[in-house]
């Protein structure tokens, strides 16, 4: 942990503002990525999905929440608070904390990789290491599919689909988290969007998540589902 | 025309250029000027096709009244500053003193506070189309801007009955920080233009399946996007201030000679501009006169002028189109007999694509004049940096590559293929930079005796846009002595047409005329191309050098353009 | 050019052909025969250094005259001097047969058979077999201070155009008519 922290801050420091003097403009942007009510196996369905940044061109500051509600109740609340470097053209690094909440609060120090993959593969891998002392990481993958503009004319709002694969490994077991070492789980899910415009976008979201490895195995024992899927709507903005 | 320097500018010059602030001794009494003019720049409201939003004026209208001067005379322009915050006004294509210049940051020029006075005073040392506009973020494209015509001294060859001058902009109801904050939220914000499965589909069945995913994964291993031509919609387009339904009109006889001076004096827009049923003599580009050339069509660049003359030969309305490169709408206005008339309008033309040789990577031989570039030329840390073409390839501009009938074959389903193709319609002839040939026959110009690469970069996902990598800021500037004939070659890496400013200097552009190189002061440089131009550095400053897309400047593509004097405070 | 000698507009063929040869593949021996081209001219050449002289002076871009007269019968000796500064045409010809000539010299210049001041080429082979060509009778290019001449021998009555169809000159007003009166 500390030596990570360290790490860090080396990185933060080597980190000399490249573009950030005078010229560079500070802006913000604060995006609703999910945001969404349906139902699922286990019945009915909210999740989140909220971050705002702030900063340069090359300097930003990240804050995003998730998390997700089944029938009432909250199954998972996580805040992350990013420190956000342009790396180079497509990539940037990210450093910071996370916080789980339920079940048990849990902090990380986190690290990773955020950018645009070829073929516009948005990507964000990050490394964690949690208070108990626990290595995990996490791979996210989604894109944008334009599928039609044609609905309203050449102009007119987009119809997207966005496909998106999220999965979690971790080195040790977190009994009170409820996660064993070993892939955890993984969520398929694919997005249909209409997009009136970037700040109103309606969207239809149907997924699938599953446990794996001892996760599954632990939590199967327990009586607890190990796989689900979901169909929900919601909207998604962006300011 | 005379491009000499004055004396009386020179002590200016050479003091701003050696880094002194100058107080430019404005209490000077009027008298001596040949031409006085007040002008207040203040906050208003315009309406525009019955919608009204907020602007900023110079002189109490958008565009600001046009200054119709005189070649040789003197004049003076005393600017008050009513704005809350502080502003400027920039001659765009005007040579005079650099502290004259406008540019808030260069020549010892300091931009006008709020409640502040400023007073320009300058001898006119050229004659033709111009045009002024605010130098300090944002203003420009809230309004402040206006038409410069110069009288030549001698009377031209050929003259015209009417003048009009025609003031081409955007105006979008969104602040420009708005607009900006978008851009950097998302790449492609306001683009809605992109490629969808359909077109995929319908590309398909055109080019076959092969090729379309062959097209698909080669933008994509780039993540580029073909159909980003202009970063900004929602835009309104004006002619002289006045929207499509506003119809602003030009009154003609039959029969009569008439000359249009078009500016396009647009924050973000290129625009492809004809008169449907007429053809244009093209008599002056950028001010600078040039032998006469007949098209139906051209594109400008923003900043750039185009002075053409037509003649409408019968008692009816004839359309003035100025579609921006994205289609996204249009600007028209109108010569007419009478007031009140209107003629046809044209439907939009298909907007284009671009093409893997617009990006310097022709697949199966497109016969591309390719010059490859050495890999990596100028020392940049990232591969990446100039979001188009890692492997820094250029092409360059074909003299006969031009958007003439040659885009026809690039035609295909309504939408045309490739940076150049304008849709121009068969049988029409749009104007290409090769056209362009100065009046003024200089055989025994100089050769250059140095060369210095500009290279137009940027990062589109970001909104990061550079020259060599640099933001202005961090920016390396460009260096010449007092005198030293050279020539600048810009290598566009992006993937967008960058219109190139240099304040100060007319550039001398390369496009194979031989002795008779146009003069330009902007440079439109298209995507994944190169162009190259001749200037000798006789204006002592530190000017501005950058692209005239103004949320490119603003994110950063603008250097400096010093021009060193060979004696500090030189004889006068 | 034998095509020449056929249709004193020559150039107007080979060069159409050149123009479209990027669209379509016509060979050049396909070009229709010109006959009644003329009567069109309201004449025939006539050896050179024949015939009554008019002058012309050629300026950027005008000529000194805005009518020349003469009558059916006349043999005229065209003298054209350029005194501007830019190469320049004289030329007669149908008002509509100079307005299609006029792409084709643009073409000229755009392939550096012509350049603002001087003549290169007056012919050139294109690929694919076409030709331009800018040798016709009825017609002379003129380089800054230079004279150059026609001998025309006119036999009918009519009115047609003297032009310059280099890109731009026409259309700033160098023109002229030719008015051939009854003998």
């Amino acid at each position: 942990m500390r030596v990570l922290a360290a790490a860090a801050l080396a990185l933060l420091g080597s980190a000399a503002p490249a573009l950030a003097q005078g010229h560079d403009v500070i802006n913000s942007r604060f995006r609703l990525n999910q945001f969404d009510w349906g139902g699922s196996a286990e019945g009915n369905r909210f999740s989140w999905d909220f971050d705002a940044r702030i900063g340069t061109a090359d300097h930003r500051v990240f804050l995003r929440t998730e998390g997700e509600a089944t029938r009432g109740r909250t199954k998972d609340a996580e805040l992350q608070l990013f420190y956000n470097r342009r790396l180079s053209t497509f990539w940037d690094f990210n450093v910071g904390w996370r916080r789980d909440f339920l079940r048990g609060n849990r902090n990380h120090a986190a690290i990773g990789l955020s950018g645009i993959a070829p073929y516009f593969y948005e990507v964000e891998a990050t490394a964690y290491v949690s208070e108990r002392g626990i290595a995990s990481g996490r791979l996210e993958m989604s894109t944008d599919l334009l599928v039609a503009r044609q609905v309203f004319g050449d102009n007119g709002p987009g119809l997207y689909l966005r496909p998106r694969i999220a999965t979690n490994v971790q080195s040790g077991d977190d009994r009170e988290m409820r996660r064993f070492a070993g892939f955890t789980d993984v969520r398929l899910s694919a997005q249909l969007r209409y997009e009136f415009t970037p700040r109103i976008a309606p969207y239809v979201e149907v997924g699938w998540e599953r446990l794996l490895g001892r996760t599954a195995t632990e939590m199967r024992h327990e009586g607890d589902r190990v796989s689900s899927s979901y169909a929900v709507f919601g909207i998604r903005s962006l300011f | 025309m005379s491009l000499s320097r004055r004396d009386s500018l020179r002590l200016a010059g050479g003091m701003a250029a050696a880094g002194t602030i100058v107080a430019y001794p404005g209490r000077r009494s009027f008298a001596a000027a040949d031409e006085q003019i007040d002008l207040a720049v203040e906050r208003t409201r315009i309406t525009v096709d019955g919608v009204t939003s907020d602007a900023i004026s110079i002189g109490g209208s958008v565009p600001a009244p046009t200054l119709r001067w005189r070649e040789g005379q003197e004049v003076v322009i005393r600017v008050v500053n009513r704005l809350n915050e502080p502003t400027s006004i920039h001659w765009h294509g005007l040579l005079l003193a650099g502290v004259m210049d406008g540019a808030p940051g260069f020549n010892g020029y300091v931009a006008i506070p709020p409640g502040g006075t400023y007073t320009y005073r300058f001898r006119l040392r050229q004659s033709g189309t111009y045009w002024y506009h605010s130098h300090s973020a944002g203003q420009e494209q809230a309004g402040m801007y206006g038409a410069i015509v110069i009288e030549p001294a001698r009377p031209e060859a050929l003259t015209a009955a009417r003048d009009y001058v025609v003031f081409l902009s955007d105006h979008s109801r969104e602040s420009p920080t708005a607009i900006f904050r978008n851009l950097r939220a998302r790449e492609g914000y306001y683009n809605r233009g992109q490629r969808t499965f359909i077109d995929f589909l319908r590309d398909s069945r055109r080019d076959g399946l092969g090729a379309t995913i062959r097209d698909r994964l080669d933008w994509g291993e780039m993540r580029m996007d073909p159909t980003d031509l202009a970063d900004v919609t929602g835009y309104q387009f004006l002619v002289n201030g006045q929207g499509t339904a506003d119809n602003w009109t030009g009154l003609f006889t039959p029969g009569e000679r008439v000359r249009l001076r078009i500016i396009n004096g647009s924050a973000m827009s290129i625009f492809d501009v004809a008169l449907p049923d007429l053809r244009m003599l093209v008599v002056g580009a950028d001010g600078m006169p040039v032998l006469p050339m007949p098209v139906d069509e051209f594109r400008i660049g923003i900043g750039e002028t185009y002075d053409v003359i037509v003649t409408p030969p019968e008692a009816r309305a004839y359309t003035i189109m100025a579609e921006p490169v994205d289609r996204s709408g249009y600007a028209r206005a109108t010569l007419a007999p009478r007031a009140g008339m209107s003629g046809p309008i044209p439907p939009l033309r298909p907007r284009t694509v671009l093409t893997m040789s617009d990006m310097g990577m022709a697949h199966g031989g497109g016969g591309h004049a390719g010059h490859s570039m050495p890999m990596g030329a100028s020392g940049s840390a990232d591969p990446h940096a100039g979001h188009a073409m890692p492997m820094g390839a250029a092409v360059s501009i074909d003299p006969h590559a031009g958007h003439s009938m040659a885009a026809m074959p690039g035609m295909a389903d309504g939408r045309t293929m490739g940076w150049t193709s304008a849709g121009t319609p068969p049988g029409k002839r749009a104007l290409r930079y090769a056209d362009l040939r100065s009046t003024v026959s200089r055989p025994s110009a100089p050769a250059p005796s140095r060369e210095i690469l500009v290279r137009l970069t940027g990062q589109m996902n970001r909104y990061i846009w550079t020259i060599d990598g640099r933001p202005f800021g961090m920016e390396d500037p460009v260096r010449a002595r007092e005198g030293e004939r050279i020539r600048l070659r810009f290598m566009n890496e992006t993937m967008m047409a960058h219109p190139m400013h240099l304040h100060g200097m007319f550039m001398e552009l390369e496009n194979g005329a031989g002795n008779r190189l146009p003069y330009k002061h902007v440079i439109l440089v298209p995507p994944g191309s190169e162009a190259s131009a001749l200037l000798t550095a006789n204006e002592v400053g530190e000017w501005p050098f950058h692209c005239h897309l103004l949320f490119h400047m603003e994110a950063g593509m603008m250097t400096r353009f010093i021009v060193e004097p060979t004696r500090v405070g030189g004889a006068g | 050019m034998t095509t020449t000698t056929r249709r004193p507009l020559a150039w107007g063929v080979a060069a159409a052909l050149a123009l479209l040869a990027p669209f379509a593949s016509v060979p050049a021996a396909a070009a229709p025969d010109g006959h009644g081209n003329q009567s069109e001219l309201l004449g025939v050449p006539a050896p050179r250094g024949q015939g009554r002289v008019i002058r012309i002076e050629m300026t950027d871009n005008a000529y000194s005259v805005p009518r020349i007269q003469v009558r059916a019968g006349e043999t005229i000796r065209f003298v054209a001097v350029n005194k501007g500064t830019l190469l320049h045409e004289f030329s007669f010809a149908p008002a509509e047969t100079h307005a299609a000539h006029r792409p084709e010299m643009a073409m000229m210049m755009e392939h550096g058979m012509i350049t603002p001041e001087r003549v290169v080429n007056l012919r050139m082979a294109m690929p694919g077999g076409h030709n331009m060509d800018h040798t016709a009778p009825n017609t002379v290019l003129v380089e800054p201070g230079r004279t150059g001449e026609i001998s025309w021998r006119f036999d009918r009555a009519g009115t047609i155009e003297i032009a310059c169809n280099i890109p731009g000159h026409f259309e700033s007003g160098m023109r002229a008519d030719l008015v051939v009166t009854p003998r």
